[in-house]
Order: structure tokens, then C-alpha cells, then sequence
């Protein structure tokens, strides 16, 4: 697997894999992510770390840090893991990922894309809520606002592109696709994905993280209008 | 630590905010630093009063704000000159006052630059999320924290700073004439090129370097979009990933976007390279239709000047 280091600006170094897809990449980026952030000799340098699919975003504090030693340290760091996954098979998903379950209520009433979704893909809605719902997502990265995370992949068969305009509104805990990928609204917020259902788990709850694995149990309207009023509580 | 309400808001202005230094460790939760978008405004006024550099201030954006003062302190005011009253006599830009129970401050509009501190000894101590007082509103992630000044809020102070002024605190001080900025001067910023920059052109990197760009209307703490000639024919479809303070998005439309303190955590759209952080700010005092250039910037010599100013402000 190829990586390179780069300088961003003064205070910054963007790790970058170059010649994997982004479920090859998953592992690795999880596995390393945690390893900077654990690292006790990158503890007074690391300011953040922002993981996404293919990189690695690194900024560091330039009072305490001399930058191309904090690379060198870097390049062993991404060697070792990159050793460790050597001999991984493919597709081979963090072991010590976390699984969370989201309940999921489809409803036509919370679920205005599911009609066109169909329609689009030429499958019943209870077959597309079916194949939605059997997948186990992993979060390959999270952003847009606090707490959204983009999971896949989404099966071939109900992919959809996001709408050419965004929607002003969409309520939080609405769970949308946008080609291979979805993604639940944390909140209220202008947004593109086709909005396929609704979450009623108060998503402060939930702590996404790069690497996490994710499955989303579906719940009848009722269900969804008594945890509703629960707020979330499970 | 016991708090002691300091001010009431009288009248919130256009748009004020609570800023310290920034939510830092948290941006692979999608949460932004945000922080002051003029750290040399908004340290000078900590500094004045002798603050630690994360104590929290209030950043005016186009003034308009007035404040009743509940009780004793010190204040400062750096940053765009809003011609400050305090009980209608001129309070001096740049320097500290001592305020009474009872004064009212009130800010005018912009004159020059876009954006200034009012700094209070001690800091202002609001209820912190994410172990920071700052202010973004588009996280949402607390009330106190998502939410502009408003009227009829009330400031709290510790109560050790809430207390009748020594003599030696009573002495104004005031930044040296040499450290005042110009806000009105034209902005050349310094890029230092990366991210994406070495898979444009080398027509589209001239023509980035010499487009004269004016500030667009869409300018705020999230971003400043420019207007200009547009580069055309920008390559596309990158995956999403993380962005420095001070990037130079260049979305498909041409026209480049600087990132700054409210910005999203994670982005597709391909990146000239960085502005220093130094240069956020002097961006962030300018007004819609002042004049932008590029010009390349050495990195190295970028963190020597930002090194030296972290050393100054002591942050």
C-alpha cells in the first residue's frame, strides 16, 4: 500500500494513501487513527486528527514541535500499521470496532424519497427497507456538521444520487442515501441525500467514530411515536 | 468558583459572539474550532488586561451593542474601530477602561475593519461545551454555545474580578501605535501551496496568483467566497478530507472559498493550498468588496512568524 506525507501550511501534515479503494483503506485508517491518538510521544504535538476515506488530516502544535520530526515519527507509525494489515485479508473490518443499532422507522409519513427511491430502482418498498436494513454499515468518515457520518456501503441495488438541490429543511434523525452512501441527520439542517426514513434515537447518544460499524433496526410508527416521546431513551 | 453577573446585554447588536481561543481535539466528531476570526485583535485584548490568552471575550461583528455594567471592573476593546461610548464620552479603540456599576457602552458601526474584541479581566465565564466558551452556531452543540448575544442576557465574571479597582489597576493601558493594523489597506495574503495545487494548471495556478478578487457578499466566520475572473475548467471529484484553518477551496464555479474558523471539518472540493492564520485575520476585518491578491507564500517563513507571534502572545 503507497502513502505519502505532505505539508499543510506550517502546522499541518495530511497523510495520504494512494493506490487503495476505500473499503481496502477503512482498516488501516482506523487502526492508525487510534495509534496517533494513543501515541504517548505525539500526545504534546497532536492538536487534531481528522480521519476520512483515503487521508489523514494531522495539526500540530508548531511551539512544541518540530515538524519534520513529527514526520519521520508519522512515517513509522503509518509503517507499522501498514505491516500489521499487510496480511489481512480485504474487507476485513476493524476487530475491536464498535457496533451500534439505530432503530429506523421507514414510514412513507418520515420517508418522502422512498416512493421516487422505488420507483428508481424498480424494487417494492418493502424489498428496498429490507435491503436497507440487512446491510452493516461502517463509518468511513464524519463531517458536514458534528455527528453526521458517512456510512456504507450502500447496496448497488437502492443506490440514488442526492438531490440536484438540496432541501431547505430536513428534520433531524432523518436517514438518507446519496449514491453508496447513508447518513443520518443528527439535526435539523438544509440537505441533499434522498431521505428514506427517520431515526427517532437521540443521536447525542450515539458516538460515531471513523471505523465504527453501524445497523439500523427497523421499527413500526407506533415504536417510532413512543421512543419519540422518550426522547430517544433506550 | 463563584460567578458574578458582569453586564447585561442591552441591546445584542448585529451579530456578537462569545469567542476564547477554540474547541480544539474534536474535529474528528465534525465538531470546528471556531475561536476568534482576528486572533491578533482578540489576544491584544486579553493581553491588556493581563489575561490568560483562552479567556473569552466577545467578538462584535458590525457593532451596534450596547451593555449595562452590573458591576466594577476592567475592560478592553481592540480591533474595528466602532467609535465605543461609555456614557456617551468616547472610549478609546486599542486600550483598557475601568467601568462602574451603572455605565452603559455602547458600540456605533463599523468604521474601519469588520470584526473587534471586548475583553473583561479575568474572562467571561460562560458555560463551556466541549471545553470551550466559543460560539458556533451552526454546531448547535449547547444553547449557551450555538446562541449570539441577546437582549436581556447577562455576562458572568468571577467574583474575585468583580471588585473595586487598585490604583495600579485603575492605570489604562493601551497597544503600543505600532501593533495597530490598518484595516483598510489592501490584502495581499501569503498561499502556501498544497493539497491539490500541483494538479491544477500551471494556467489556472497563475491565474489564482493574479486575479485582483474582491469579498464577496458571502463572507462570514465559516468562509470568504471571492469574486473574480473565474478559473475554469477546475478538476473534480476528490474524496472528502479534513481542512486546515485558512484553505483555498476552489469549488466548481471557479471562485475561490477561504475557510476559516467556523468551517466544516471534512470537504471534496480541490484546494489550492493554506493562507496562515495571521492571514485569516486580516481577511476577516475586511469588508465586502475590498480588494484580495495572492501571492505565494515560503511555509517556513510563515511558522517563524507565527512561532514568534504565539511566543509573544504566550498561546
Amino acid at each position: 500500500m503507497q502513502y505519502q506525507l505532505e505539508m499543510i501550511g506550517y502546522d499541518a501534515i495530511l497523510i495520504r494513501f494512494t493506490d487503495a479503494d476505500n473499503t481496502q483503506l477503512l482498516p488501516v485508517i482506523y487502526s492508525l487513527n487510534q495509534l496517533l491518538k494513543n501515541a504517548a510521544d505525539l500526545d504534546a504535538a497532536i492538536i487534531d486528527v481528522i480521519p476520512s476515506y483515503q487521508t489523514l488530516l494531522v495539526s500540530f502544535n508548531i511551539l512544541t514541535t518540530e515538524p519534520h520530526q513529527l514526520i519521520n515519527k508519522i512515517h513509522t507509525y503509518v509503517k507499522q500499521t501498514l505491516i500489521t494489515h499487510t496480511h489481512a485479508s480485504h474487507h476485513t473490518l476493524p476487530a475491536n470496532a464498535e457496533l451500534l443499532t439505530l432503530p429506523v422507522c421507514y414510514h412513507k409519513s418520515l420517508a418522502p424519497a422512498l416512493e421516487s427511491l422505488s420507483l428508481h430502482a424498480s424494487l417494492p418498498i418493502d424489498e428496498i427497507i429490507r435491503i436497507h436494513s440487512s446491510t452493516i454499515y461502517s463509518c468511513y468518515a464524519i463531517g458536514f456538521m458534528p455527528n453526521f457520518a458517512y456510512l456504507g456501503d450502500v447496496d448497488k441495488r437502492i443506490q440514488i444520487p442526492r438531490h440536484a438541490k438540496p432541501q431547505a429543511q430536513v428534520a433531524g434523525g432523518s436517514v438518507g442515501i446519496a449514491d453508496n452512501q447513508t447518513a443520518i441527520y443528527p439535526k435539523e439542517s438544509p440537505g441533499g441525500w434522498q431521505i428514506i426514513g427517520q431515526s427517532p434515537a437521540s443521536l447525542n447518544s450515539f458516538n460515531f467514530s471513523v471505523g465504527c460499524q453501524v445497523k439500523l433496526n427497523p421499527i413500526s410508527l407506533d415504536e417510532f411515536n413512543y421512543y419519540d416521546q422518550k426522547d430517544g431513551a433506550q | 468558583m463563584t460567578t458574578t453577573s458582569a453586564f447585561e446585554v442591552i441591546k445584542p447588536g448585529i451579530h456578537s459572539l462569545i469567542q476564547d481561543l477554540g474547541r480544539f481535539g474534536y474535529q474528528h466528531l465534525g465538531i470546528t474550532p471556531g475561536g476568534p476570526a482576528d486572533l491578533h485583535a482578540y489576544l491584544w485584548a486579553n493581553k491588556l488586561l493581563s489575561n490568560s490568552s483562552n479567556m473569552a471575550s466577545i467578538e462584535i461583528h458590525y457593532g451596534l451593542m450596547s451593555l449595562k455594567v452590573l458591576v466594577d471592573s476592567r475592560i478592553a476593546i481592540c480591533g474595528a474601530e466602532f467609535g465605543v461610548t461609555i456614557n456617551n464620552k468616547p472610549a478609546f479603540n486599542w486600550q483598557t477602561h475601568h467601568v462602574k456599576a451603572g455605565d452603559m457602552i455602547q458600540y456605533g458601526g463599523a468604521k474601519t475593519g469588520k470584526c473587534g474584541y471586548f475583553a473583561i479581566l479575568g474572562g467571561l465565564q460562560t458555560e463551556k461545551n466541549h471545553q470551550s466558551r466559543s460560539t458556533v452556531i451552526r454546531d448547535a452543540l449547547s444553547p449557551i454555545t450555538s446562541t449570539p448575544l441577546y437582549a436581556g442576557q447577562t455576562l458572568p465574571i468571577t467574583t474575585q474580578c468583580a471588585k473595586t479597582p487598585t490604583a495600579e489597576l485603575q492605570m489604562k493601558k493601551t497597544v503600543p501605535r505600532h501593533y495597530i493594523p490598518n484595516y483598510s489597506t489592501p490584502l495581499t495574503l501569503g498561499l502556501l501551496p498544497c493539497y491539490q495545487w500541483q494538479l491544477l494548471k500551471p494556467k489556472q495556478q497563475q491565474q489564482l496568483l493574479t486575479t485582483r478578487y474582491q469579498i464577496s457578499s458571502q463572507a462570514n466566520r465559516m468562509g470568504y467566497q471571492l469574486i473574480g475572473k473565474m478559473i475554469a475548467d477546475l478538476p473534480t471529484k476528490f474524496s472528502s478530507e479534513g481542512i486546515a484553518l485558512g484553505s483555498v477551496q476552489l469549488p466548481a464555479n471557479g471562485l475561490p472559498i477561504i475557510l476559516l474558523q467556523d468551517r466544516q471539518t471534512i470537504g471534496g472540493y480541490p484546494k489550492a493550498g493554506v493562507i496562515s492564520a495571521l492571514d485569516c485575520g486580516k481577511l476577516s476585518q475586511r469588508q465586502q468588496g475590498a480588494d484580495v491578491t495572492f501571492r505565494l507564500d515560503n511555509p517556513l517563513v510563515s511558522r517563524y512568524k507565527m512561532h514568534a507571534f504565539k511566543r509573544f502572545f504566550d498561546f
